[in-house]
């Protein structure tokens, strides 16, 4: 993304920061997506972080997250690295809706959103953590 | 001292509890939500309109605890409906289907009413 607009995040894995992230997010994208799909984009971030934060550091071990944050004419793109436990959100089945609403389940579906909301890839980085890039075109009639 | 990111009163009219919910529901706030749910439930009352013309945000997590406590309400004979919901809010909703399971009205009367 040669040209791009870019900013920089850290934050610890305190459910408390997800308020705050948020705004940064919000802040970052502006005017270059509509209210409903700027929402979209929000959604998608706050439960891959929110993912990070509750799942990624057992035990009640401490961790920070970057969070980069690019954006040019044409694309919206959002760099996590942690250094949390290796994780491959890419490595899930499919999500069953139908089971989850049937069963009344409370919890399950943040990689399920995020994966049908944004393009999504991971890597391991070479300290043992994990690099998750969520990304998603900005659509001529969006903002 | 930060301002509170959600904020939950509720008031029962006859055999249903209108429980208004505002501010952002989150990872973080969900489980204040579960909780008030379950001592509205635990009080004996299973109609439950949400009012959530208040409601800034709503992640997966609070759809979950809402959708945890519709199916408990309903194994009861009871319900849950959700009133007020913005179009931001509509839209997460949908993208998780729970539009195809849980009731909305644009007034909190006709909700009760419904129920």
């Amino acid at each position: 993304m040669a040209g791009a607009i870019e900013k920089r995040v850290i934050f610890t894995n305190d459910l408390d920061e997800l308020s705050r992230i948020r705004d940064e997010i919000q802040d970052f994208i502006g005017d270059c997506l509509e209210y409903v799909e700027r929402n979209r984009v929000i959604l998608a971030m706050d439960e891959a972080i929110a993912n990070i934060i509750k799942y990624g550091y057992p035990n009640g071990g401490r961790g920070t997250v970057e969070l980069v944050m690019r954006r040019d004419d044409v694309r919206l793109e959002f760099v996590l690295t942690d250094d949390a436990v290796p994780f491959n959100p890419l490595e899930l089945p499919d999500a069953d809706l139908e089971h989850y609403h049937n069963t009344g389940a409370s919890g399950g579906l943040g990689v399920y959103l995020y994966r049908r909301l944004m393009d999504v890839s991971y890597e391991p980085t070479p300290s043992g953590g994990n690099r998750l890039t969520l990304s998603r075109r900005i659509n001529e009639g969006d903002s | 001292m930060a301002e509170p990111t959600l904020t939950l009163k509720d008031m029962t009219q006859g055999a249903v509890s209108v429980l208004a919910i505002a501010g952002e529901l989150d990872a973080k706030t969900a489980p204040q939500l579960k909780a008030k749910l379950d001592a509205i439930v635990a009080g004996g009352v299973v109609k439950i309109v949400c009012d959530c013309a208040g409601l800034k945000y709503i992640s997966s997590a609070g759809i979950g605890v809402l959708n945890a406590a519709l199916s408990a309400c309903k194994a009861k004979g009871g319900d849950i409906a959700l009133a007020g919901v913005s179009k931001q809010i509509k839209d997460t909703l949908d993208v998780m289907y729970f539009t195809k399971k849980v009731r909305l009205f644009q007034k909190i009367a006709d909700a009760v009413n419904e129920l």
